[in-house]
């Protein structure tokens, strides 16, 4: 295949790389952002996603593939929601939401989480079908409407997403109790159950884009690993706790990712987003668009 | 209409506001005098239950709101204007008034009334909060309490790095809230400026209050000033 065309093969699964990266990542920036908790169970949200996806797919069998992905697509975040709920309410609720202790606490949870999906549902990868098959021709190249369509279900995500921070009366909600959490009382915001809520919020993220990628990856229970590595990289690159800062750094780091892995190999990919990282703490601590602090 | 019982607050293990008791009726101003760290800004702080601990009652139109969570307490009708003014800098003015008129769903009269008393921030609707000067952080800081429409209005040092004129501006609103009937609870370090709005005078030291005079007496007695705070009018 030629240069050019190659090269359209690699952005588009750089996009997709950016569209499932820029979900997750979002849902570790409103948790750190309006909590300031450093959630390292985030992944494992995401495992249970992928894992409940597998379920629902499995359930219904291949024959209703698309029936099961749709279930899947509104129970993942819903029970994971909960989940998080909970999690909140008994563990980080107890330790007054301190950044250190709350590290700990959700090492915990993650090896909760991982050991108990290991234990229920194996150590083996599982596949799940696409929902739907059909192709893109372009000229040089057939591509997959799936991924496209993964790729157009986050941007509408990101954009409600959008929408509900900067237009509506619960983005100003958490806008303020992310300033300042003390004045955010002090005018009437619940900022624990604000919190509950982010946390909830954060993990459906998570969940979500597991069961976009799902069908492209497999369902295992090792998996939340190394989106929760992509996501530190990717908010700490836009700047702790800024959604639009994640955004950016998601595309940046996802296209960098698909195109550098489709050109040289993952492991160099990979190499260049820890070296972004490196550059990004030593240039500009902040991040892209984070507030720098005295 | 306001009083404090036994009330005492603590950082962590220290106690730094101590056993005060002390009333505000309807339309009076009370100001609290002291030193620096005297423990007037932990007092606010704690009345609004920002504190990790507090004990005592705290009563509000003959409404025990001691055990209120914090989110409560505005609801139950005490503003809080901050020393530092600590808005919302990232959001603009209007939505700063937002977050204060969603405290009781006041209507939009309220907010009409508010932006009465400072006119300037009707031009700076659509303006980022911590864009504005001082003067207008202040206004903008004491016109987000009022959108909850207090019966109690605690103010830290409104008047700290402001010039004479928004000093004047802030003096004339807190007389104009007086008439309203609305009870001030003031800290401010200026004790010229004390003396023109306050009832009276609570003077405070490392956390107790040591006593409460009438502000004719304190004009009385030039005295009284120098023996709590150590300095001369």
């Amino acid at each position: 295949m030629d240069f050019g065309p190659f090269l359209l093969l690699a952005s588009l699964e750089g996009l997709v790389q950016a569209a499932v990266l820029s979900l997750t990542a979002l849902g570790l920036c409103l948790t750190f952002g309006v909590m300031r908790v450093v959630n390292v169970s985030h992944g494992e949200f995401y495992m249970l996603g992928a894992v409940i996806a597998w379920w629902a797919a499995s359930i219904l069998g291949p024959k209703y593939a698309l029936s099961g992905y749709l279930i899947a697509l509104f129970l993942a975040p819903c029970i994971v929601g909960l989940l998080a709920l909970a999690s909140e309410r008994f563990v980080l609720r107890s330790l007054n939401y301190e950044p250190e202790a709350t590290i700990v606490a959700t090492i915990g949870i993650l090896y909760i989480i991982q050991q108990t999906v290991l234990m229920s549902f194996g150590p083996d990868a599982k596949p799940v079908n696409p929902p739907f098959y059909f192709r893109i021709d372009f000229p040089w190249f057939g591509y997959s409407g799936y991924k496209l369509f993964v790729i157009g279900a986050a941007i509408v995500v990101l954009s409600g997403t959008w929408y509900v921070l900067a237009r509506t009366r619960v983005g100003l909600i958490m806008r303020a109790t992310q300033l300042d959490r003390d004045m955010a009382q002090a005018f009437g915001i619940p900022i624990k159950r604000v919190y509950a809520y982010v946390f909830a919020a954060g993990a459906m993220y998570a969940a979500l884009a597991a069961v976009l990628i799902v069908p492209i990856r497999q369902a295992h229970y090792l998996m939340g690993a190394d989106p929760l590595l992509m996501s530190f990289i990717v908010v700490i690159i836009g700047g702790l706790g800024s959604v639009r800062g994640a955004i950016v750094a998601a595309v940046l780091i996802g296209m960098s990712d698909g195109i550098i892995s489709m050109f040289f190999s993952p492991t160099l990919a990979k190499m260049v987003s820890t070296l972004l990282v490196a550059l990004v703490l030593v240039f500009r601590p902040q991040g892209l668009f984070g507030v720098k602090t005295s | 209409m306001f009083s404090l019982q036994n009330f005492s607050a603590y950082h962590g293990a220290s106690r730094v506001v101590q056993n005060i008791d002390l009333e505000v009726d309807a339309g009076e101003v009370v100001c609290i005098l002291g030193r620096n760290g005297a423990g007037k800004t932990s007092m606010l702080h704690a009345i609004m239950n920002l504190m990790p601990r507090r004990e005592g009652t705290v009563t509000l139109c003959d409404v025990d709101i001691s055990r209120l969570s914090a989110h409560d307490v505005p609801r139950a009708g005490i503003g809080y204007v901050p020393q530092g003014r600590r808005l919302f800098s990232e959001l603009t003015v209007e939505q700063n008034l937002e977050i204060g008129l969603m405290v009781n769903q006041a209507l939009p009269d309220v907010l009409g009334s508010v932006l009465e008393l400072f006119p300037i921030l009707k031009q700076r609707l659509n303006q980022v909060s911590g864009t504005l000067s001082g003067g207008e952080q202040q206004m903008l800081a004491m016109a987000r309490a009022l959108c909850i429409e207090p019966k109690l209005l605690l103010l830290d040092e409104p008047t700290e790095g402001l010039m004479p004129s928004m000093i004047a501006l802030i003096r004339e609103v807190v007389q104009t809230l007086k008439t309203r009937g609305v009870s001030i609870l003031l800290v401010e370090q200026r004790v010229g400026a004390v003396l023109e709005v306050a009832d009276r005078v609570a003077f405070i030291e490392t956390g107790r209050l040591l006593n409460t005079v009438s502000v004719s007496e304190v004009e009385k007695d030039n005295e009284i000033i120098k023996r709590y705070l150590g300095v001369s009018r």
